[in-house]
């Protein structure tokens, strides 16, 4: 009996069926209503058009990578207490079991290092700057400060991808075709995003394509080198004997049998190769314009000072990138190796202040003065900090330090940057005591600055949503005027 | 059963007048701790006779009245009734021990004890005339209906308690609309201080209730005070009455916002009393304040800019937006959503004034205007003038004199203009004064001087000018010259290539050695040349400027190029010579050891034979190397040069032992040159024993050091 009673209750009628099922989908339509976006489509939708997601502070970045890692204790981490116990052993109760790099993980003893340059105070903030940067000392009132910035790398190539890329790992995209994707090109006549290089005597460290590469973006995305010398942008200029026109033509034809190739492959490269032809195409007359520096009047190179005209130089890349995000680049990212300084560091470092301290300063300046700083954010900083203690032999001139990603000091400046001096470190410039910034977190304020939500700047790739935040970084408000 | 009933009415007959009395000794009330954990469990219990209530109304008015007359149900009901009125009672009383606890708004607190009270002796009542009310049908609805209206009001009251004001339609009220207003435009009266007092003040001190006879909501009423008499006095240490009873500790009688009250946070004290301390002017601008002053600084955290900046204009039309957008001008919205327009301009060669009156049909949207480096005419400046909501413009280098600036007066929202680079003379720039918003100028490099401009925005205390850089008094070192010659190695004259970048700049060089300087060294000349083994050192000068520090140069002349090489041990495999031809390319191996062109030797040493197929009569060579401490490359320990015209019968011509460096150096460019007695040469040994053992100072103390060659020359 049992046994039917339950078969019955299996069967089902049309009737039964029907009224189930229109309970069911009753329920679930009055559930979609709660639910907007459920079905009106995907929301990557929203990128298409190159605006911002509110109004932006900033319009462009000029990024001044100091690559290499420079000294956080050397320039504008004060800490007397380094001094006081120079020689003493870094006590274990600060550094806690830190993981080490292989250079010094093996090293006997951890003597702590106080720095042998003199800091002074300056801005309003009362920031403290070290005496290797008497340029940037008189910016104080223009530059935030931050202190407390930290990485999760401890070695150079993975440190800079995730500086660069929001992950430590390669092939994602860097930050400016992150930015590319977001807001586009303003000007249609140069790439949005440019890469500029430079070098300085201190030890150094590689500098790799695959940072300011386009990852799984289209290509059109991607960093366009500006190489020192008579050709910026290498083979952009004619061949001898071919005039405007004729190349006119030819790009036209080109762009006729890719047409055509599309058509039948539908792969989407092919059009991003037609978009740079016309590209390279329009920056043939916009390039040349925008890299001679020969116009510049005297005041200028006074206050980048006389290597900024040299080409290749960190300063002549300064005043180069003022004039690519004059002229509506996006994303100027340089880089200025040299600063890994394991041994010699008092030394090194003076060479590479030397190199980099006049002509980071002046871009402000000038910036300002043009009124343009309001609307350009310029960040400095290396990929992590150096270590209070001593890498090699201390004396009292002389020491070396090695990497140090849980603290360390960068700046920024300009468009919609509070200044002043952000986030504390411990007396010993190796713990973050206060407000601390993960490089997640910078990123997601310069893009919030940018005028982006971090979180809705995606893209999807392998099956899945991937942002320059990657998982975390919160907007940090502190840093924001 | 009866018993019970008995007990539980008397009871809820006991608490209500324990309530009432409580009610009425309420501020004598003192409670106990674990009293207060019974006050807290209000929120829990009042729930259960509602619940109650509702299932007594229920089963009295909605049950068809044949089936209520059975003795259980009536039994039923009634017990649901007495429970009620119990349970109303115990949460009436939890409430007014929780209502002790600071922190509760006390108007709506009384209206809802009112309340609580009230439903505590109806639903006794109730119970006690519910047979009689349950004889007519109408009687019970009537008496629920009331009931309803008051749980419902006291409820509502008490939800009004814990989740604030107006939690129950919050989310279809319209949001009251706030101007918004950017720090620039901001009046520290109006935009920061008023806002204050409305919400934290005025709900006591308006015209109504006049608490302490005192209403703030106008600026006389403000200046007239209270019967405690003025508000303010900027000359006391402690800026007077409506500070000092803010600051008072929050327990005493007099501190304001009284107890119970929503609190002034930090901030709101600091910008009240940064106001005060200013001098309490109503018409204070924020603009005017100093950029680092410390209510600026407020103003700008606390008025930040709402992310979409509210303007009240239209949207423009989107296909009007797109086609406006050409080769040169970039016109786009400002941001998703918003109805603003920035408009820049690029490439000045495409650039005509009718794309600018082309914007007239977004005229009301343009609120970012780039116009930089675009050859404007005066004229043109009447154009931008009709853009009536301008925020930001961009004239910088434009070559515009400035005379129809003026025509600019109409736009009531510029904030920003940047003239920098332009002709603009300080009698156009008075016209600027005429804007009323305006804030900021850029005039940097402008027809008019620094000084003038500083003596005149003296005058205008409202805008700042931003003159910028001015290098006409700095001093700076010149940089070196730099030499364009790529190739140090010679056999025949040729030019010398000096390049200094910055224009006007005069290089002096010297060629034998010593220091040049601006009076009797050489000055370089296009058609300077050379023709012999030199070293080349050259200044750069320059009037205004300090002059450069020295560079120098060898140039290495090399008269036979020997036909082949041999060698007898092989290079490192890193560093190899593969076709053996990398010492006589004449390729220079530069900076960069990885350049290829360098050949190194670290294990074995370096012994290679030179062929010359005609001999010749050399008389030295010259091994061209290079040092780079810190990677381990050394100068040779020992060279040999072994020569002759039979290959079995060499001679040694030279043996050199170059000096070895004493501590770390930067990387540097060698070269050793061995001479000897003039000599006939088809066959030339060259032997060079790296470093075997390198000094103890040395990072790799012990170890054999590198010895990198690019080239041999044979003189």
């Amino acid at each position: 009996m049992e046994k039917e009673i339950f078969e019955n209750s299996l069967n089902m009628n049309r009737r039964k069926f029907l009224t189930r099922m229109g309970m069911g989908i009753g329920g679930v339509a009055l559930g979609s209503l709660l639910i907007p976006d459920l079905f009106s489509g995907n929301p990557e939708d929203i990128l298409q058009t190159g605006l911002p997601h509110f109004a932006p502070k900033a319009k462009r970045i000029i990024y001044l990578f100091q690559n290499g890692a420079p000294s956080q204790l050397e320039l504008f981490d004060y800490k007397p207490m380094l001094q006081q116990m120079h020689g003493q052993e870094l006590p274990a109760s600060i550094r806690m079991g830190q993981r080490l790099t292989g250079m010094t993980a093996n090293q006997q003893n951890f003597p702590l290092a106080g720095s042998v340059f003199q800091f002074n105070q300056y801005g309003k903030a009362g920031a403290w700057i070290s005496e290797l940067l008497p340029y940037t000392s008189k910016i104080a009132d223009d530059i935030c400060i931050i202190k407390t910035i930290f990485t999760e790398a401890i070695n150079h190539d993975p440190a800079l991808t995730f500086f660069q890329t929001g992950a430590q790992v390669g092939n994602r995209p860097s930050m400016g075709s992150w930015l590319s994707y977001g807001l586009g090109s303003e000007n249609k006549n140069l790439p949005a995003f440019c890469v500029l290089l430079s070098k300085g005597k201190g030890n150094g460290q590689g500098v790799y394509s695959k940072l300011w590469s386009n990852g799984f973006l289209d290509s059109i995305h991607q960093g366009v080198q500006f190489s020192s010398g008579e050709n910026p942008v290498l083979y952009l200029n004619n061949p001898e004997g071919m005039d405007k026109k004729e190349r006119r033509d030819m790009l036209d034809k080109l762009a006729e049998l890719n047409e055509g190739v599309y058509r039948e492959f539908g792969d989407p490269e092919i059009k991003t190769r037609i978009q740079q032809y016309e590209m390279a195409y329009r920056m043939q007359t916009a390039v040349p314009d925008v890299t001679d520096l020969s116009k510049e009047p005297e005041d200028i190179i006074k206050l980048y000072g006389p290597d900024c005209l040299t080409p290749g130089t960190y300063a002549a890349n300064c005043l180069l990138a003022r004039k690519l995000s004059e002229n509506g680049v996006r994303f100027v990212q340089l880089y200025h190796q040299g600063w890994d300084s394991h041994g010699n560091l008092p030394k090194e470092i003076q060479g590479q202040c030397l190199d980099v301290d006049q002509a980071s300063a002046a871009l402000i300046t000038d910036l300002k003065q043009r009124g343009l700083l309001d609307e350009t954010l310029v960040i400095w900083g290396g990929e992590f900090g150096r270590t209070n203690y001593c890498q090699g032999k201390l004396t009292t001139e002389n020491y070396g330090r090695d990497h140090h990603p849980r603290c360390f000091s960068i700046w920024m400046a300009g468009g919609g940057v509070k200044p002043g001096v952000y986030g504390e470190t411990d007396e010993f410039g190796y713990n973050i005591q206060k407000d601390p910034v993960h490089v997640h977190d910078l990123h997601a304020t310069v893009l919030h600055l940018m005028g982006l939500n971090h979180e809705q700047l995606t893209y999807k790739h392998l099956g899945r949503r991937y942002r320059l935040t990657d998982v975390s970084g919160n907007v940090i408000d502190g840093l924001m005027a | 059963m009866q018993r019970w009933k008995n007990i539980i009415f008397n009871l809820t007959v006991a608490l209500n007048c324990m309530l009432l009395f409580l009610f009425l000794f309420e501020s004598h009330l003192s409670i106990p701790p674990w009293l207060q954990v019974a006050g807290r469990m209000h929120p829990l219990v009042l729930h259960f006779p509602i619940v109650l209530l509702v299932g007594y109304a229920v089963m009295v008015l909605l049950v068809p009245a044949r089936q209520t007359g059975a003795g259980d149900f009536q039994r039923v009901a009634g017990w649901l009734l007495l429970l009620t009125a119990f349970l109303s009672v115990v949460t009436a009383i939890m409430g007014l021990f929780l209502s002790r606890e600071p922190g509760y708004d006390p108007d709506t607190l009384q209206w809802h004890q009112w309340g609580g009270i009230l439903i505590s002796i109806y639903t006794l009542l109730w119970y006690v005339f519910h047979h009689r009310i349950n004889t007519r049908k109408p009687f019970t609805a009537f008496t629920a209906i009331i009931a309803f209206f008051i749980i419902v009001i006291t409820g509502h009251l008490g939800a009004g308690i814990t989740h604030g004001d107006n939690f129950l339609w919050a989310p279809v009220t319209p949001e009251k609309k706030q101007r918004v207003v950017s720090p620039e435009d901001a009046i520290v009266f109006a935009d920061m201080v008023y806002p204050i007092l409305e919400t934290k003040c005025m709900t006591c001190h308006n015209s109504k209730k006049a608490k302490g006879e005192l209403v703030m909501e106008t600026r006389e009423l403000l200046l007239k005070g209270g019967k405690n008499g003025k508000l303010w006095d900027s000359t006391e240490a402690d800026l007077g009455l409506l500070l000092r009873r803010i600051h008072t500790p929050l327990e005493q009688k007099k501190h304001m916002p009284p107890k119970g009250k929503t609190q002034l946070t930090a901030e709101e004290m600091e910008v009240i009393s940064a106001w005060i301390r200013r001098g309490a002017d109503f018409d204070l601008k924020i603009a005017s304040l100093p950029a680092d002053d410390s209510l600026r600084l407020l103003a700008v955290k606390m008025l930040r800019e709402a992310e979409i900046a509210e303007y009240d204009f239209e949207e423009p039309d989107a296909a009007l937006v797109e086609s406006l957008n050409t080769e040169n001008r970039v016109v786009s919205l400002e941001a998703l959503g918003s109805p603003a327009l920035t408009v820049s301009f690029f490439n000045s060669r495409l650039f005509q004034s009718s794309q600018l009156t082309e914007l007239e049909k977004v005229k009301k949207q343009i609120v970012t205007l780039d116009l930089a480096k675009m050859p404007l005419r005066e004229e043109d400046i009447e154009v931008i003038s009709h853009f009536e909501n301008l925020r930001r413009l961009n004239l910088s280098f434009t070559g515009i004199r400035g005379t129809n600036l003026p025509a600019l007066g109409r736009l009531k929202f510029l904030r920003t203009i940047s003239l920098s680079g332009t002709g603009v003379t300080t009698p156009a720039l008075e016209a600027l004064k005429e804007i009323q918003g305006l804030i900021t100028v850029y005039a940097w490099q402008v027809a008019a001087s620094p000084d003038e401009i500083k003596a005149f925005s003296s005058r205008i205390p409202g805008i700042r000018f931003e003159t910028g850089y001015n290098g006409d008094t700095t001093i700076l070192k010149l940089n070196p010259p730099v030499f364009l010659n790529e190739e140090k190695f010679f056999t025949k004259v040729f030019p010398l290539q000096l390049k200094h970048y910055i224009q006007g700049t005069s290089i002096r060089y010297t060629t034998d050695g010593s220091e040049p300087d601006s009076l009797l060294s050489k000055t370089f000349g296009k058609k300077d040349s050379i023709h012999e083994e030199v070293l080349v050192r050259a200044r750069a000068f320059k009037p205004g400027w300090i002059s450069s520090d020295p560079v120098e140069m060898y140039f290495y002349k090399t008269t036979y190029t020997p036909d082949t090489v041999i060698y007898r041990q092989p290079a490192d495999s890193s560093f190899p010579d593969e076709n053996s031809q990398s010492l006589i390319d004449r390729i220079e191996g530069g900076t960069n050891y990885k350049s290829g062109s360098w050949v190194a030797f670290r294990k074995n040493r370096m012994e290679c034979v030179l062929h010359f197929a005609e001999p010749v009569p050399a008389s030295s060579v010259t091994l061209s190397s290079m040092v780079d401490i810190g990677k381990y490359i050394m100068p040779a320990e020992k060279i040999e040069i072994w020569g002759g015209e039979d290959p079995q019968q060499l001679r040694m011509l030279s043996r050199v032992k170059p000096e070895q460096p004493g501590q770390y150096m930067p990387f540097y460019l060698k070269a050793f040159t061995c001479h000897f007695k003039t000599t006939k040469l088809s066959y030339l040994k060259i032997i060079v024993l790296p470093v075997q053992r390198l000094p103890n100072w040395h990072k790799g103390k012990g170890e054999k050091g590198w010895f990198f060659i690019d080239e041999v020359l044979v003189n």
